[in-house]
């Protein structure tokens, strides 16, 4: 059976998700608004830490790998060339 | 979070998060060289937004060639890596065209160092907000331009094709958190020098 999605599908389900989005900034910026900022700053730690730590993870098991620094040497080309639109 | 407009200055006590110390860390360094602004989605993140970023966007006014080699030397002397060349002569000449980058240790996150060098960015330099945080402090984009901007940056489509945007979500942060203290005759100044009129209206809903 051949799968097709009609096109409202795709559009009702994009502006549902960028309303989901929007909705949920709002909700969170009321949260920042109304709570103290060492509340907030926990929850928003987690995430941000989170990210920063795999990352320190990520490269200092990608140098002890073969080749790793050659391969760390082409990820840092990359971003530079993602950064600069080239 | 106390924002105090007429002393152009933002209190914030929460305990700084690993992004945070690392942009902390390298304004350290480079505040006795240097003015400079945070400009981008930081701004957004430094006051609330729950979201991560690969980098932080600093601007700096231009400077000499001998100034911008000393401040090189004492960033590598602090463990910082130039993502673009380590020659620093190379960099200062890269600044005319494109930012550079700098890490620490790992790629990510990085900070992304830029000259002024429009009107615009001047504009964020010269109204710049400063930010307590702890008992450091740091100078951000005013809040009213940072948002316009980053309107500016969203794609010219039609809302209903748009499934997530990051730029519009920042500015939405910034606007729904500031709302009630932000100065609208600005915000309007702004809206027309960038021709965001429609983008604002969706921004207010």
């Amino acid at each position: 059976m051949k799968l097709i999605f009609s096109k409202d599908e795709i559009t009702n389900d994009r502006r549902r998700n960028f309303a989901e989005r929007i909705a949920f900034i709002k909700y969170w910026a009321e949260y920042v608004r109304k709570n103290p900022d060492r509340k907030w700053g926990e929850g928003q730690a987690r995430l941000i830490d989170s990210q920063i730590i795999s990352s320190r993870r990520f490269y200092a098991e990608l140098a002890k790998s073969e080749k790793g620094q050659e391969k760390i040497e082409k990820l840092k080309h990359l971003k530079l060339r993602a950064n600069s639109g080239i | 979070m106390k924002y105090d407009n007429d002393k152009r200055e933002i209190i914030l006590d929460k305990n700084p998060n690993e992004l945070d110390k690392f942009t902390l860390d390298f304004l350290h360094v480079i505040e006795k060289h240097i003015g400079y602004v945070i400009v981008s989605g930081y701004v957004s993140i430094l006051l609330g937004r729950s979201r991560a970023s690969e980098d932080v966007d600093f601007l700096v006014p231009p400077m000499s060639s001998e100034k911008f080699g000393i401040l090189f030397k004492e960033l590598d002397s602090h463990g910082y890596v130039c993502m673009n060349t380590s020659d620093y002569t190379v960099a200062y000449k890269m600044l005319d065209e494109h930012a550079i980058r700098f890490y620490n240790e790992v790629p990510v996150p990085n900070i992304e160092f830029k000259k002024i060098t429009n009107k615009i960015q001047e504009e964020a330099y010269n109204g710049r907000l400063k930010v307590v945080l702890g008992n450091k402090s740091l100078f951000i984009s005013p809040l009213e331009l940072q948002i316009v901007y980053k309107l500016s940056l969203m794609p010219n489509e039609n809302f209903d094709e748009i499934s997530s945007d990051k730029d519009f979500e920042d500015a939405k942060h910034l606007y729904e958190t500031f709302k009630e203290q932000l100065d609208e005759g600005k915000i309007i100044k702004y809206v027309s020098l960038f021709g965001v009129e429609e983008k604002w209206e969706w921004l207010k809903k």
